[in-house]
């Protein structure tokens, strides 16, 4: 019969833990709401951001372009897959360029890790292609000024890429979100193409800072829905734990109550029998 | 897409949208190259915006919206979408003369890069306020 004190032990050890996630829960909850406000705000600078680059459809005609991949993730976990979704995303990618071309295909990529989440993934499985990490993430909501600082280290990087993908989390509800990826170009490429040349009085001068600033916005809409979606994430991986914390509560407490009434059936025969000896 | 005759407008700031998807009639932006007035099927162009007044103008002869934007980008597409994006944009009643010539005085005390760009912002505020007395 389990020792009645063991079994206490992980009552209260539980019902600990359940306290400890209903109100990460709470937190998140709180937190959600206000990440998707922002959101609402945010999804037309990020729409008309990309407009841009949609209508001028550029094309990469390199036989193996240099290409970086932003994984856009946070430093905080217990937010349920939004991290791994990304991360295995990138590693899918890797790996099929490998399997079509060899170990040297992926020499022309490299990763930037915004958050602890992507850098201690990608220091496991590509320690070489990780170009710089970001930290500091996820403990306050993105701001523009993050958002900017990301670019300027993209872009002051030294790697001069051609092409490049920005990974987030796109938030659809608050039961789900897609992993979504938003291309980025290099400034030759778009000056380059066929369709940019119909802009009126587009000089090298304007398109780079066009460039530098919609890399700005587009980070700063990506790392909202990012946010949105890890809260909403976070919130309901934290009330399942509650939940089953819950469910595991009520099956040690029978469990207790059966043990406790076991032993003092087993005290009670003991004095029954010791009486009866007499 | 809108047909080439009308001018869609997309005006926002990261944290807030002021106008989505806004069917007007003219839009004034203080482009670096120089104010422009963009009207419906004008020629696609990217410019950068500096600091200054971008006015919107729903209808023909209809009363300008004046908003002062920090600086920015505005894209007209080829299927005449305007999408002005700026850092920083308010209606121009939203700010105050005297706290503008005061800030300004003060930014221009000193030359480092950061207060150089508070004077130019401050400058245009100025201008722009005491214009539109």
């Amino acid at each position: 019969m389990p020792n009645l004190k063991l079994i206490a032990m992980r009552l209260k050890s539980v019902t600990n833990i359940q306290k400890i996630t209903q109100s990460m829960k709470m937190v998140s909850a709180a937190k959600f709401a206000k990440a998707e406000r922002d959101l609402k705000a945010a999804r037309p600078l990020g729409i008309a951001a990309q407009q841009f680059y949609k209508s001028a459809d550029i094309q990469s005609d390199k036989e193996q372009p240099k290409e970086i991949f932003v994984a856009l993730t946070s430093d905080r976990g217990l937010a349920g897959a939004v991290h791994s979704n990304i991360n295995k995303n990138i590693r899918a990618q890797l790996e099929a360029k490998i399997a079509a071309g060899g170990p040297s295909a992926i020499d022309n990529c490299k990763i930037i890790c915004v958050g602890d989440k992507s850098r201690a993934f990608f220091s496991r499985f590509f320690p070489k292609q990780i170009l710089m990490v970001g930290n500091e993430i996820g403990r306050l909501p993105p701001t523009f000024n993050d958002a900017s600082k990301v670019a300027n280290a993209i872009l002051s990087s030294g790697y001069d890429y051609d092409t490049g993908k920005l990974l987030f989390n796109y938030y659809k509800s608050v039961v789900s979100n897609e992993t979504t990826e938003l291309p980025i170009y290099s400034q030759e490429l778009v000056l380059s193409s066929e369709n940019v040349s119909v802009y009126d009085s587009l000089d090298a001068d304007v398109v780079q800072s066009y460039m530098e600033y919609s890399l700005a916005s587009l980070i700063y809409y990506c790392m909202k829905e990012g946010a949105t979606s890890e809260q909403s994430s976070r919130m309901s991986a934290m009330d399942n734990s509650s939940k089953n914390a819950g469910e595991m509560i009520d099956k040690l407490t029978i469990t207790f109550n059966r043990t406790r009434q076991a032993v003092i059936t087993g005290e009670l025969i003991e004095i029954i029998s010791g009486a009866a000896a007499l | 897409a809108a047909a080439p005759t009308s001018l869609t407008l997309n005006f926002a700031v990261p944290h807030a949208t002021i106008h989505r998807n806004a069917t007007i009639f003219q839009a004034n932006v203080p482009a670096v190259s120089g104010d422009m007035g963009i009207l419906a099927a004008h020629v696609p162009l990217v410019d950068q915006l500096k600091p200054g007044i971008v006015e919107i103008v729903q209808s023909a002869g209809a009363k300008a919206e004046k908003y002062f934007v920090s600086g920015g980008f505005v894209t007209v597409t080829p299927d005449s979408i305007i999408n002005i994006s700026a850092v920083e944009a308010a209606p121009l009643e939203h700010f105050d003369l005297e706290t503008a010539k005061r800030n300004l005085d003060e930014a221009q005390r000193s030359d480092s890069p950061v207060n150089r760009i508070e004077a130019e912002i401050y400058q245009a505020l100025v201008t722009a306020l005491t214009q539109s007395k």
